[in-house]
């Protein structure tokens, strides 16, 4: 456990060079545009609207206001998610350069980026939060009270996930081929777009599917304004233990990184 | 403190990248303008230290990435011969920085195949043949020993 404890204690010694990276490279993703950073709400919001009506209008939904509110959360969510793991498997052939050169732990790199997709992902949230509460006024107050541990169980999962891909993606280089593919499926079988009874007699699939498992925590609690705690609960029991062995094999695999890259 | 390109991504300024030096040496941002100021002073980027790294020269990179390393107290340095990248102004600076690096009783140690800069600098010499130690003596007989076996 003590080179674990030492990659913890190395996180938490540069979170503020790891955070401050993060932040620059989002500031200069949106440098010289009038409106910043908004455009990552603002291009979901385009995206809730178009697909709102083009699948409301498939699905016949009765009720489109509720419609709006469940797709538009459950998207920017898959977003979130989505763009963490797809950036993943080339993450640490990006850093080549750094990891040939430096001696910094690459933990450091792996932070780095989760926490440019948690920033960008917070951006994007709370616009849309804000942007939807318009139409379900409870969705803020529900963000505000109840979502701390769903969104805890997100960021640890956006975390622990992407860092396992980064160490097959740098040993094994289909993965980078694969993710994106194994990703367009999943969201396919996920109810985001569709609620969870259409899936008719597949719904035992969303039951297994981790990714929805996390997505719907989030969204149920924000839209239905409860908190369903064994989900919550045993979500977070497993990803303290995907935490810890992401971290084991990132240490096991760290002296190998610098020749698979 | 071995380092040969910036964390930052090349789509960050060479400030972005000095100020991400310093919170990964010190873990806080006191006393980081008058590091700045060491650091764009002694690099001589001026105003060009606003501009994103991929727009540098490898004479200004190269320069930066000396002064940043160079700007704070260190136990140890592991340079190569790269540091000589820039102007011959450059270079007699980085070597009166080298040389008080050294004096004030810190480790370098320097990777080159000159004789000369490392006679300028070293006492000890380390010879590696295919990522194995295969010489470890004074700076004169390791070089002996290099030009005997390898020229």
């Amino acid at each position: 456990m003590t080179p674990i404890a030492d990659t913890i204690c190395y996180a938490w010694r540069s979170r503020r060079a790891w955070w401050f990276t993060a932040t620059a490279r989002t500031r200069a993703r949106f440098a010289r545009t009038l409106f910043g950073s908004f455009w990552l709400g603002i291009s979901n919001l385009f995206s809730i609207g178009v697909l709102a009506i083009v699948y409301g209008t498939v699905f016949k939904i009765e009720n489109f206001s509720t419609y709006v509110v469940f797709l538009g959360i459950g998207l920017t969510i898959w977003n979130g998610i989505s763009m963490a793991l797809g950036s993943a498997p080339t993450l640490f052939e990006h850093n080549a350069n750094h990891l040939h050169n430096t001696n910094i732990n690459p933990v450091f790199y792996t932070l780095e980026e989760w926490s440019f997709h948690v920033q960008t992902f917070l951006q994007s949230f709370i616009l849309i939060v804000l942007a939807l509460s318009f139409i379900q006024h409870s969705l803020i107050l529900n963000f505000l009270w109840l979502s701390w541990l769903p969104l805890l169980n997100l960021f640890a999962f956006m975390f622990w996930v992407p860092l396992i891909i980064c160490l097959l993606g740098a040993r094994y280089r289909d993965f980078y081929q694969l993710v994106p593919i194994v990703l367009q499926l999943v969201f396919l079988l996920s109810p985001i777009l569709y609620e969870k009874e259409r899936l008719g007699p597949l719904m035992w699939t969303a039951t297994f599917n981790p990714l929805y498992q996390i997505l719907s925590s989030l969204r149920d609690c924000l839209i239905a304004g409860q908190l369903q705690w064994t989900p919550v609960l045993s979500g977070l029991l497993i990803n303290i233990v995907g935490l810890l062995i992401s971290l084991w094999l990132l240490e096991k695999e760290r002296r190998h990184l610098p020749f698979l890259v | 403190m071995i380092q040969k390109s910036f964390i930052t991504s090349n789509e960050l300024s060479g400030l972005q990248a000095a100020k991400a030096h310093y919170l990964l040496v010190n873990g806080h941002l006191r006393g980081f303008q008058q590091f700045l100021d060491d650091v764009i002073n002694f690099s001589g980027l001026g105003d060009f230290i606003h501009l994103p790294v991929k727009s540098y020269s490898e004479g200004m990179g190269a320069r930066l990435l000396f002064s940043l390393l160079t700007g704070s107290q260190h136990e140890c340095l592991a340079l190569d011969e790269g540091f000589g990248a820039g102007d011959s102004s450059f270079y007699d600076k980085a070597e009166q920085r080298m040389r008080a690096f050294i004096e004030s009783a810190g480790t370098l140690i320097l990777a080159s195949h000159s004789d000369d800069l490392l006679r300028k600098f070293c006492t000890r010499g380390l010879v590696f043949d295919q990522g194995r130690i295969v010489c470890d003596s004074s700076l004169e007989e390791s070089l002996s020993y290099y030009h005997d076996t390898y020229c």
